[in-house]
């Protein structure tokens, strides 16, 4: 998304134009050994560092331009280390530095952390409050789901929903955040209001808004749980790919993996992303496509096939701990059927 | 071994070049050491983008 909007968005190019930009693709080039060096564990996540490569701001995830390029201008603000910042918070804490430290935690997934200095933040500088609760917000939804409960995650997004400032586009990115939440936690009737509410805030949204492509997943999931109508929601998955996804294997396997994750539409899937598979360039690829082709077979009682494609995965990369999992849960899978 | 200062200064002139012609060709690709040489060529701060293409 980040990729998209920097072309698109004035805010991101405005915020550009102050700082060098390196976009590092972590699985080519350079890109794998530039990560490890910086410890990245999940994607995207984003770096400022000062002359020195010393970081001084780190975040995880994109959510909203305004939200990417306050995090640069924090960066420019205060060109202090992370760690001169940690130790400065320690001593005198300040809204700006618990939001420093609230993103700085938040890339190591603890989650848990992040909102609690989130919510220090927003205690020291309630003018903020707003944006605060949607960093709030966010890293609530990021996290397990034993992390913090629905009702919990439901008080801060009713708090945004009844904020002057809140437009039609943030109400449908709340719905979407609050859907997903109820989700997870296996709540979706509670979810569901959030659902239709969104679904009407995005009436009269012209094509091209922000949150196009999140209406178009809000209609997928009323398709799927309101309107009990799978093939419905099978097409407009479709709908949302790109031309020519038929003969990309990352988008196949996007595919397959959004049907594993819906548990519709496997039998399609499993062709989808065997072709992903034979279509992937290098191993790593290979790799992961396995693993979701293992998913699937799982997913449709197949534990022998999963067990299969589970093993090709861990042939090509013995260390990969996703490969492990997988191999381990079919055997038990297998073993639990031969019992 | 001390490092003569004419040496560091070559140094310094080679990253400053390889910064500038980065930064006049669009086409070339940045690399991180490139990236941090114009950060401190241009007193900005540079931000890194860790994504994957998937």
């Amino acid at each position: 998304m980040f990729a998209r909007e920097a072309n698109s968005s004035e805010i991101i190019k405005g915020a550009m134009a102050d700082i060098i930009f390196l976009a590092n693709d972590c699985e080519k080039g350079e890109g794998p050994a530039i990560a490890k060096k910086f410890g990245i564990r999940g994607y995207p996540t984003y770096y400022a560092v000062n002359a020195q490569g010393e970081p001084i701001e780190r975040w995880i995830g994109y959510d909203v331009a305004q939200g990417w390029a306050d995090r640069v201008a924090a960066a420019r603000r205060d060109t202090r280390t992370l760690v001169e910042k940690k130790a400065a918070f320690a001593a005198q804490p300040t809204a700006d530095l618990a939001e420093s430290m609230a993103n700085d935690v938040a890339t190591g997934y603890d989650w848990a952390g992040s909102v609690a200095l989130f919510k220090q933040a927003r205690d020291l500088a309630p003018e903020r409050g707003d944006a605060l609760t949607r960093a709030i917000l966010t890293n609530m939804v990021s996290s397990e789901d034993t992390d913090f409960t629905f009702e919990e995650i439901r008080a801060e997004g009713d708090r945004l929903l009844t904020a002057a400032g809140t437009t039609a586009e943030d109400r449908v990115d709340l719905g979407s955040m609050l859907m997903d939440a109820a989700g997870a936690r296996g709540r979706e009737a509670d979810g569901l209001p959030y659902l239709e509410r969104a679904l009407g805030a995005a009436t009269g949204l012209p094509d091209d808004s922000r949150v196009a492509r999140t209406v178009k997943f809000l209609q997928i999931t009323h398709a799927l749980l309101v309107e009990k109508n799978t093939p419905r929601a099978v097409d407009l998955r479709k709908s949302l790919m790109p031309a020519n996804w038929l003969e990309e294997a990352k988008r196949l396997n996007q595919f397959a993996a959004w049907c594993l994750g819906a548990d519709v539409n496997l039998d399609e899937a499993d062709v989808m992303v065997l072709k992903a598979v034979e279509l992937a360039k290098t191993d790593p690829e290979r790799v992961r496509y396995l693993g979701t082709a293992a998913e699937v077979s799982l997913k449709r009682g197949d534990a022998a096939t999963a067990l299969e494609r589970g093993a090709r995965a861990l042939a090509l990369d013995p260390e990969n701990e996703d490969a492990k999992d997988l191999v381990a849960r079919a055997e038990a899978a297998q073993a639990g059927k031969t019992n | 071994m001390r490092r003569s200062l004419p040496a560091v200064a070559l140094v310094a002139l080679a990253l400053v070049a390889s910064a500038a012609a980065a930064a006049t060709d669009p086409a070339a690709p940045l690399t991180y050491d490139k990236a941090l040489a114009m950060a401190r060529h241009e007193g900005k701060i540079l931000v890194i983008d860790f994504y994957a293409d998937w």
